[in-house]
C-alpha cells in the first residue's frame, strides 16, 4: 500500500440517531456464495453465577453438549493486563469452551456469560437453534437468575478484486453514507478510516456499528476457532455490527428458552438491513460471484 | 487523535469498548478491539503474528535466563531446585534428562558435563520464568500434576518433549489445556487417557481403582 | 504394541548401585539384597512395607537368578535386573513365580547392592500385578500412587545423610507434627513440593544452625 507522503489523517465520527424501525428494509435474505462474514457470536450475559464454572457443571455440560460440541476445554483468562507483576492485580478467570469437531464453532461458559460463536455461519435459523441448545444445556445445570443482556455480533471482512491503495479506494464498494467523511480528504491520502455509530432502538435495544478500513491478514484469527478459509494479506474493510438488548434491574428477563428466542429474533432483525445499507450494488454483485 | 464532540461521545466510546460490547471477552473480539484502538496506520493484528512475537520475546528471555543460571555451579542449582522449589531428586533427574545416579554424583561434588549443566540451568530458568509470568501458585506441583484429570499427561511430559514455550503461553492463559495438549500430540485424548484413579480404600490407605 | 513397559536404558532402572547405595536408605520395594539365603529382590508394595515408621516382620521377596531375559514384553515370570552388581550372577533377574515371605531381619542384615529408581519400581509393580492377575496397568497410572512414599524415602535419606542416624526419630516426629500435616502434604501432589521444601529447609537449619 502506498504510504502517505503528505499529511497523515484519520478521523472518527460519533453520531446518535433514533433508529426508526418502520423504515422499509431490504427483503434480501440472500445467502451469498462469496460472503464476507467471518465471525458471528451471540452472548447472553447473566448475573454472576459461580456455579457455572465449577467442575461438576463442566462435566454436566460436556455430556449435554456432546452432540454439537464434543471437544471440551478449559481456559484461564487473565482479566487484568499487568504482565510480569504477579501480584500486581493479575486476576484469572476460569471458563469452559466446548468446540465443534471441525473447530469452527464453540460454546463458551464463564461465570457471567454464555457465548456461542462461529466462523462458519450459514443462516440465522441454524445459529439460533444452536444458541438455544446451549442455553437449554446450561439451564439444566444451573439455576440462572435472569438475563442482563443479549447481543449478536457480526464481523464482516470485505475484500474486493480491485486495487485499494488507500481508504478512498473503498468508494464505490462501501456506501458513501458510511465513508462519506472521505470527502474531506481531498488533496490528502487517507491512510485509515474508522466510523462508529450507536443507534438506539425501541425497548432497550441498540445497535453499535463500526466500520474500518484496514490492511493486514484480517481480524478474525486462527484460534481457538478455525477461520473458514485462510485470510489473504492486504486491504480489507471491516463491518462490525453489534445488536443487543439490555434488561437490568426489575426489568430483567427470565432465562427461558422462549424469552431468549424472542429477544434473538428482535435483535437479529436490523442486522441484515443495516449491512445492506452499508454496501453498494457493486459489492453485492461481488458477493454473488462464486 | 480523536475528536470528542460532547459528553455523549465519551459515553459512546465507553459503550463500545471491550467491557460492554457483545462477546468482548472472546479473543477474536479483543484482538479486533486492539486493532481498532491502534488504528493510526496499516495494522497487522493476526493471531499468529502476535503469538509469534510473544514467542520470540519469550525464547530470548528463556535463553538469557538459562545463560545466567549456567553461571551458577551445579550444587547451587540443585539446592535451588530442591530446597527452594521442592522438586525431588528423581524429578530433577528426569527433567534434566539424566539418571538419578548422575544427580547423586553431582550432589557429592562431581561436576556435570557442560551439556548437562545447561539442561539443569534451563530447568531452573524455566521454573523461574513460570513463577514470574504466570499466575501459577507453585511451579513444581504445576509441572508434575496432571494437566487434565482423566489423562496422564503432565506439564513435565511436555517440557521433556520440548514444549516449554507452549507451556509458558498456556500458563499465562493464552490458550486452554485442550489446545496445549493438541499442539503436543493430536492424539492425546486416546493415547493418554487414564482409566484409573487413586481412591481411599476401606483400610484408610490409597488404592488404585478403575474410574467410574 | 508392548503390553508391559521396558526401560529405554537398563541403567534407568536403578537409583544407586554398589558403593553408591546409601547405608541409611529405607528398605524399599525393588531393593536387591544379598542375604544369607541368597540374593533377593524385595517385592512388597512400597506402601505396605511398614506400619507407621516400623517395618513389618516379614516382607515378600523373589529370588534373584542368573537368567538372561530375552525380551521385557514376554518373560512375564521375571523381573529383569540388569546392572545390579550381584556377585557371581551375570544376568540378574527376579523370578516372580517363586514369590515368598522372608523375615525382614534377613533383608536388613544383608548387603543391599542396588536400589531401584522410581521408574524401576513402577516397572516392577506393573510386572507383579500382571504376573499375579494378568491385569496390565500402565506405569503412568502407578507413578502417582507411590509418589508419596518414594518422596518420603528420598527425604529420609537426605535427613539421615545430613544429620546422622541418631536424628532418625526426629524425622518421623517432623512428619507427624500438627496431626501428620507433612505426611498428608506428601500425599497430595499439589502440596508435595511444599512438604519437600519444608523438610529440606529444616535439614539445612539443623545442619548449619
Amino acid at each position: 500500500m502506498r504510504r502517505a507522503t503528505g499529511y497523515r489523517f484519520w478521523y472518527v465520527f460519533w453520531y446518535r440517531f433514533q433508529y426508526d424501525r418502520s423504515v422499509a428494509h431490504y427483503p434480501l435474505r440472500e445467502v451469498f456464495p462469496n460472503a464476507p462474514l467471518e465471525f458471528v457470536a451471540c452472548e447472553i450475559r447473566v448475573p454472576t453465577a459461580p456455579k457455572l464454572v465449577r467442575n461438576d457443571t463442566f462435566e454436566a455440560l460436556t455430556d449435554a453438549l456432546r452432540d454439537d460440541f464434543p471437544i471440551p476445554d478449559e481456559e484461564q483468562i487473565q482479566t487484568l493486563t499487568v504482565i510480569g507483576a504477579k501480584d500486581g492485580g493479575v486476576e484469572t478467570e476460569r471458563r469452559y469452551r466446548f468446540l465443534s469437531r471441525e473447530r469452527t464453532a464453540s460454546a463458551v461458559v464463564a461465570r457471567n456469560a454464555i457465548t456461542v460463536e462461529t466462523t462458519d455461519y450459514q443462516e440465522f435459523g441454524d445459529f439460533r437453534a444452536l444458541v438455544l441448545t446451549v442455553a437449554d444445556a446450561v439451564a439444566t445445570t444451573t439455576n440462572i437468575v435472569g438475563i442482563e443482556r443479549i447481543g449478536l455480533r457480526y464481523i464482516d471482512e470485505v475484500r474486493v478484486p480491485g486495487e485499494i491503495s488507500d481508504a478512498s479506494d473503498w468508494r464505490g464498494w462501501i456506501s458513501d453514507d458510511v465513508i462519506g467523511a472521505l470527502g474531506i480528504a481531498d488533496g490528502y491520502t487517507p491512510d485509515a478510516l474508522q466510523t462508529v455509530l450507536r443507534l438506539a432502538g425501541d425497548d432497550s435495544t441498540s445497535v453499535v456499528l463500526r466500520y474500518a478500513a484496514m490492511v493486514g491478514d484480517g481480524v478474525v484469527g486462527d484460534g481457538p476457532l478455525r477461520r473458514r478459509a485462510p485470510a489473504t494479506s492486504g486491504p480489507f474493510f471491516v463491518i462490525d455490527t453489534d445488536s443487543y438488548r439490555t434488561s437490568m434491574g426489575p426489568a430483567m428477563e427470565d432465562f427461558t428458552r422462549d424469552r431468549i428466542a424472542a429477544i434473538l429474533d428482535v435483535i437479529h432483525e436490523p442486522i441484515g438491513t443495516l449491512f445492506h445499507r452499508a454496501i453498494t450494488d457493486r459489492l453485492r454483485e461481488e458477493f454473488r460471484r462464486k | 487523535m480523536s475528536i470528542q464532540t460532547s459528553d455523549t461521545s465519551t459515553q459512546l466510546e465507553r459503550d463500545t469498548t471491550t467491557e460492554t460490547s457483545t462477546a468482548s471477552t472472546l479473543e477474536t473480539i479483543r484482538r479486533l478491539q486492539r486493532s481498532y484502538d491502534e488504528l493510526t496506520g496499516p495494522v497487522r493484528v493476526l493471531h499468529e503474528d502476535v503469538a509469534a512475537g510473544r514467542r520470540d520475546v519469550r525464547e530470548w528471555d528463556l535463553d538469557e535466563r538459562t545463560a545466567a543460571k549456567a553461571r551458577l555451579d551445579a550444587l547451587a542449582l540443585l539446592e535451588e531446585l530442591s530446597t527452594d522449589r521442592g522438586f525431588s531428586w528423581s524429578d530433577i533427574a528426569r527433567l534434566s534428562g539424566v539418571s538419578v545416579s548422575a544427580v547423586r554424583k553431582w550432589r557429592s561434588g562431581e561436576a556435570p558435563s557442560p551439556e548437562r549443566r545447561r539442561d539443569l540451568a534451563r530447568l531452573a530458568a524455566f521454573v523461574d520464568l513460570l513463577d514470574e509470568i504466570a499466575p501459577v501458585s507453585d511451579p513444581a506441583s504445576w509441572m508434575l500434576m496432571r494437566l487434565s484429570d482423566s489423562h496422564t499427561a503432565t506439564a513435565a511430559d511436555l517440557y521433556l518433549d520440548g514444549r516449554s514455550h507452549d507451556l509458558l503461553e498456556h500458563a499465562q492463559g493464552h490458550f486452554g489445556v485442550g489446545e496445549l495438549l493438541e499442539r503436543w500430540n493430536p492424539d492425546w485424548r486416546d493415547e493418554t487417557r487414564s482409566e484409573w484413579e487413586i481412591v481411599t480404600a476401606a483400610d484408610g490407605e490409597r488404592s488404585i481403582a478403575r474410574r467410574s | 504394541m508392548a503390553l508391559l513397559a521396558s526401560p529405554d536404558d537398563p541403567d534407568d532402572l536403578w537409583q544407586a548401585v554398589g558403593d553408591e547405595v546409601p547405608a541409611h536408605r529405607m528398605l524399599m520395594q525393588g531393593d536387591v539384597v544379598v542375604t544369607d539365603d541368597g540374593p533377593l529382590l524385595v517385592v512388597t508394595h512400597a506402601c505396605s512395607m511398614r506400619r507407621g515408621a516400623e517395618l513389618h516382620d516379614t516382607q515378600m521377596a523373589a529370588p534373584i537368578e542368573d537368567h538372561q531375559v530375552s525380551k521385557w514384553d514376554g518373560s512375564y515370570d521375571w523381573m529383569p535386573a540388569p546392572g545390579a552388581p550381584v556377585p557371581d550372577v551375570d544376568n540378574p533377574a527376579g523370578l516372580l513365580r517363586v514369590l515368598r515371605s522372608v523375615d525382614t531381619s534377613l533383608l536388613v542384615s544383608g548387603e543391599r547392592v542396588a536400589v531401584m529408581s522410581n521408574l524401576g519400581i513402577q516397572l516392577l509393580q506393573q510386572r507383579l500385578a500382571h504376573h499375579l492377575t494378568r491385569v496390565a496397568i500402565e506405569t503412568a497410572e502407578l507413578a502417582e500412587h507411590c509418589a508419596p512414599i518414594l518422596s518420603e524415602a528420598e527425604l529420609h535419606e537426605d535427613w539421615m545423610g545430613a544429620l546422622g542416624a541418631y536424628a532418625e526419630p526426629q524425622f518421623h516426629d517432623l512428619l507427624d507434627t500438627d496431626d501428620r500435616k507433612l505426611r498428608s502434604w506428601l500425599s497430595d501432589p499439589a502440596k508435595r513440593p511444599q512438604a519437600i521444601t519444608t523438610v529440606r529447609r529444616e535439614i539445612r537449619r539443623r545442619r548449619d544452625g
